[in-house]
């Protein structure tokens, strides 16, 4: 890029003025409060507009810093540069919009629209926080030389970060780290495990379950237990017959006994008669008594009568043991059948004791399922829960990305850049300082040093000069990192107050040797352009 | 030989619990699957089919009681069902110790197992889940039996965790008929008698469009069957385009504007476009635009990327936007925390 001609129509003190710049060197010199800062401001002001504070500030910014004296109607000028072989020309006035600006392309005759992205393409990528801090560079302002190298060191520091100089990493750091709160938040942390201990619990019921008793079975065993009070009250009935049947069989059995001891008591009766007549008989045989017919005739009736007797209670005898013998039987029946129903209500108890701790398994069965069933549902109820924590989760996953990822590129890529620096920088000093000092080292606390016949030296402990050959130094290799393809204007501030006059002479041979664009050397003494006619440099003075 | 085919009734679940037609939605599981029962009886249908997920967990003894009596009604008609993925079985489930009914057939077995209906000449094959997965496929080489009798195939999956279909093989399986259950939305194969049912009412927000059951009948001059409609709710899928100047109270406007209020329908939003950075649209605040479920939101921040790369081109931020310009979903969150981070660190 190179700065062909300025109009000034009107800026702070400098009025109407037009200055035409070629190639090379230009000594913009003039006395304390002659218009050199004026000039400066003007430059960047052309480039950029002028920013306006508010409030309080406004009344101590730039605009109203340099507004006319005179008024504000031609508070403006213009700027014509080229840049990629296209001229252009800016023209301001900061009255009517002290950002606005009409932009013109001289080479093609043609007016371009005030687009703020086509007019930082056509400067070649400059922006503001670029151009303060590489193109044109405001002296280190330091008064003694203990100042200096913190003053450098905080310099490299805004230049590893010139390009973000509108980025304010670690707040964007801190916006992240916010986001990232606010959503933990809204993350409900215990659903997971919740979750899997629900599961567990299902599986868990699921086996007690299977455990328990089903429904079929206790049907099983109710119907088992149906049949048996069935054959049960069967039984009894049977029973209840025979016991019937062996009473009817004791009755008769007794009644025939009572009619053979009838028999019996009778025979007994004739069969004594019949004794005590035939004992008469014999007695009356041996006193020679005749035997009275009579009287042998009844006591054989007799006889008789209690023979048939005893034969009637023999009968009643027999018959009466037919009835025991048919009775034995049936109390054996009757025995049997009672030890039956006492096993069958014996295993009715075992059963409905049984069915009792089935139908409480059951029960609890059912109190498993229920519980089995909630689980279930709460687990379902946590799977929206689980699915928005995924989601959340993912975002954070996002954010911590995106912070990792800025870190990786503040590290990395200003990293090397800042390698890039010293090593430019490094070939730069040799270059100016006539291979005095051979590297700029730079260590991670960005503590600078310069090598020296290969011994590092702290910058706090060479020359005041020396830093600001290592500030020159830095801007240019700066500049080479941001324009390789380009030659961009340098504009010096006082760079060269401290310089001796070798020194002078050194950095001013190199700078018009080695820089390729042009320079602008705002002074307000005149040994630089002394030097530069001493040394037969070409140049431009401009006096203010 | 007249037969209805449904499956995934998923009795027992109740979708959009949290919403306020919550209730009605867990009732209408219910109304629509009675509603199977009574065209069974009023049309003398002489197979039911239930392909799977009658209910939506393996269900406990009340459940299996009620259906029994649900089946009663319908002494006539013979009921075949297996179990899914959601009301598998497990030993001594209720579904295994509770009686159906004499007419009522669970192929119970892990294994392919048939039951023959002699006086409608079909034989119905199918098989029961016992886990909640079954990542085995449906072996290919099964084939319907050359028997004169009709074959019906019952199958629960197609999904790579649940039975792995091959639908080719399937189709030329030799069946009369493929009941397929699973998949929530129906599909009538064509060029084949071969159909998943899909659910009879939409299960939850994902069941998108009509859901109904199959009606069939298999001849000896071959099968015929139709879907049809049964559903009393549906769930419609609505995508809202935004840009840069919308808000939630835009969308909502926007919404209560383009949505059928019929209380059949219920909504899921999706969100689409270019969002202003800073804006975060409500989802509350939008759901009160109509019955809407859920509310996806795919808007991305209005970042003109290559206008802040070049920008940007000698600062972190292009180089921020080329390390994450990867394209996955994760990067392009990234992308706009991290943008939104560094050019508005303040907000």
């Amino acid at each position: 890029m190179k700065i062909n001609r300025i109009h000034i129509n009107s800026f702070g003190k400098l009025k109407n003025r037009t200055f035409a710049f070629s190639d090379g060197i230009h000594v913009i010199q003039g006395p304390n409060e002659s218009g050199k800062s004026t000039l400066h401001a003007f430059l960047e002001a052309m480039y950029f507009g002028l920013e306006r504070g508010r409030g309080r500030a406004a009344k101590t910014d730039n605009y109203t810093r340099y507004y006319p004296e005179e008024g504000g109607s031609t508070y403006g000028g213009v700027l014509e540069f080229s840049q990629n072989e296209t001229m252009y020309s800016v023209y301001r006035n900061f009255s009517r919009d002290p950002s606005g600006y009409t932009l013109m392309d001289e080479t093609h005759g043609k007016q371009l629209s005030p687009d703020a992205e086509e007019y930082r393409q056509i400067l070649g990528g400059l922006t503001l926080p670029l151009y303060r801090n590489t193109v044109s560079l405001k002296q280190l302002q330091a008064k003694t030389s203990d100042e200096l190298p913190g003053l450098l060191k905080n310099h490299i520091v805004n230049l590893k970060q010139a390009g973000s100089a509108s980025l304010d990493l670690k707040k964007s750091k801190e916006h992240l780290a916010r986001e990232k709160k606010t959503l933990l938040q809204s993350v409900q942390a215990d659903a997971e495990k919740q979750a899997s201990l629900l599961s567990m619990q299902i599986r868990e019921e699921e086996a007690a379950i299977s455990a328990l008793p089903d429904p079929a079975e206790l049907a099983q065993k109710q119907e088992e237990a149906d049949r048996l009070s069935a054959a049960l009250s069967d039984d009894s009935g049977t029973r209840s017959e025979l016991l019937d049947a062996i009473h009817e069989r004791e009755q008769e059995l007794s009644d025939s006994e009572a009619e053979a001891a009838k028999y019996a008591s009778g025979a007994r009766l004739f069969a004594g008669g019949g004794i005590l007549l035939i004992l008469a008989a014999v007695l009356m045989m041996f006193v020679s008594f005749p035997i009275p017919a009579a009287l042998c005739a009844t006591a054989g009736l007799l006889l008789a009568a209690a023979a048939a007797l005893y034969s009637g209670k023999s009968r009643s005898l027999r018959a009466g043991d037919g009835a025991a013998s048919d009775l034995s039987a049936l109390r054996k029946e009757e025995e049997s059948l009672t030890t039956g129903i006492l096993k069958k209500q014996q295993s009715l108890k075992a059963l409905e004791h049984e069915i009792g701790d089935l139908s409480r398994g059951l029960y609890k069965r059912g109190e498993c399922e229920e519980r089995k069933r909630t689980a279930e549902e709460k687990l379902e109820a946590l799977a929206p829960v689980i699915e928005r924590n995924q989601a959340i989760l993912m975002e954070c996953k996002a954010i911590d990305l995106a912070a990792a990822t800025i870190d990786e590129l503040s590290g990395n890529v200003f990293d090397s850049f800042g390698k890039y620096l010293t090593d430019t920088a490094s070939d730069l000093i040799r270059q100016i300082t006539g291979g005095r000092y051979t590297r700029l080292l730079m260590d991670e606390n960005m503590e600078l040093s310069l090598e020296h016949e290969h011994q590092p030296v702290p910058i706090a402990s060479v020359s005041v000069s020396t830093i600001d050959q290592v500030y020159l130094a830095l801007r240019i290799a700066c500049i080479e990192f941001f324009w390789p393809e380009e030659s961009m204007p340098l504009l010096l501030d006082e760079s060269f107050a401290m310089y001796d006059t070798a020194r002078i002479t050194e950095t001013l041979t190199w700078l018009a040797e080695s820089y390729p664009g042009q320079i602008f050397l705002f002074t307000a003494q005149s040994r630089e352009e002394e030097i530069l006619k001493s040394c037969r440099i070409r140049h431009q003075t401009i006096r203010l | 030989m007249k037969y209805i085919h449904t499956a995934d009734i998923h009795l027992g679940a109740s979708p959009d619990r949290d919403r306020p037609w919550g209730d009605s939605r867990r009732l209408a599981v219910y109304q629509t699957f009675e509603a199977i029962i009574n065209t069974a009886r009023n049309e003398k249908t002489d197979l039911l089919l239930i392909a799977g997920d009658l209910f939506h967990r393996p269900p406990v003894m009340r459940e299996v009681r009620e259906l029994a009596s649900l089946f009663s009604r319908i002494p006539d008609t013979q009921i075949v069902l297996t179990a899914g993925n959601h009301d598998h079985l497990y030993p001594g489930c209720a579904m295994l110790s509770m009686p159906l009914g004499d007419h009522v057939h669970l192929l119970d077995a892990q294994a392919l197992s048939s039951i023959t209906f002699p006086a409608l000449h079909t034989v119905v094959h199918g098989f029961s889940y016992h886990q909640a997965e079954h990542p085995a496929p449906f072996p290919a080489t099964v084939t319907a039996p050359d028997d004169g009798m009709h074959h019906i195939l019952m199958l629960h999956g197609g999904d790579a965790d649940h039975l792995p279909l091959s639908f080719d093989a399937l189709a030329s399986a030799g069946f009369d008929y493929v009941a397929l259950g699973h998949i929530h939305q129906p599909r009538l194969f064509e060029k084949c008698a071969m159909a998943y049912c899909g659910s009879p009412e939409p299960m939850d927000r994902s069941d998108t469009g009509k859901r109904g059951y199959i009606k069939g009948s298999i001849t000896s001059s071959g099968t015929e069957f139709r879907f049809v409609p049964s559903a009393s709710g549906e769930y419609r899928q609505v995508t809202i385009t935004v840009n840069p100047s919308s808000t939630s109270a835009q969308i909502t406007d926007t919404l209560r504007e383009k949505l059928d209020h019929n209380e059949r329908y219920f909504y899921r939003i999706t969100l689409a476009g270019e969002r202003a950075p800073d804006i975060r649209f409500d989802p509350e605040i939008i759901m009160m635009a109509g019955q809407i479920v859920d509310i996806t939101d795919n808007t991305i921040p209005a970042f003109d990327l290559d206008r802040l790369r070049e920008e940007h081109s000698h600062d972190l931020i292009s180089h921020y936007i080329e390390k994450l310009s990867g394209g996955s979903a994760l990067e392009r969150k990234a992308l706009s925390y991290g943008l939104a981070a560094l050019l508005d660190p303040g907000n």
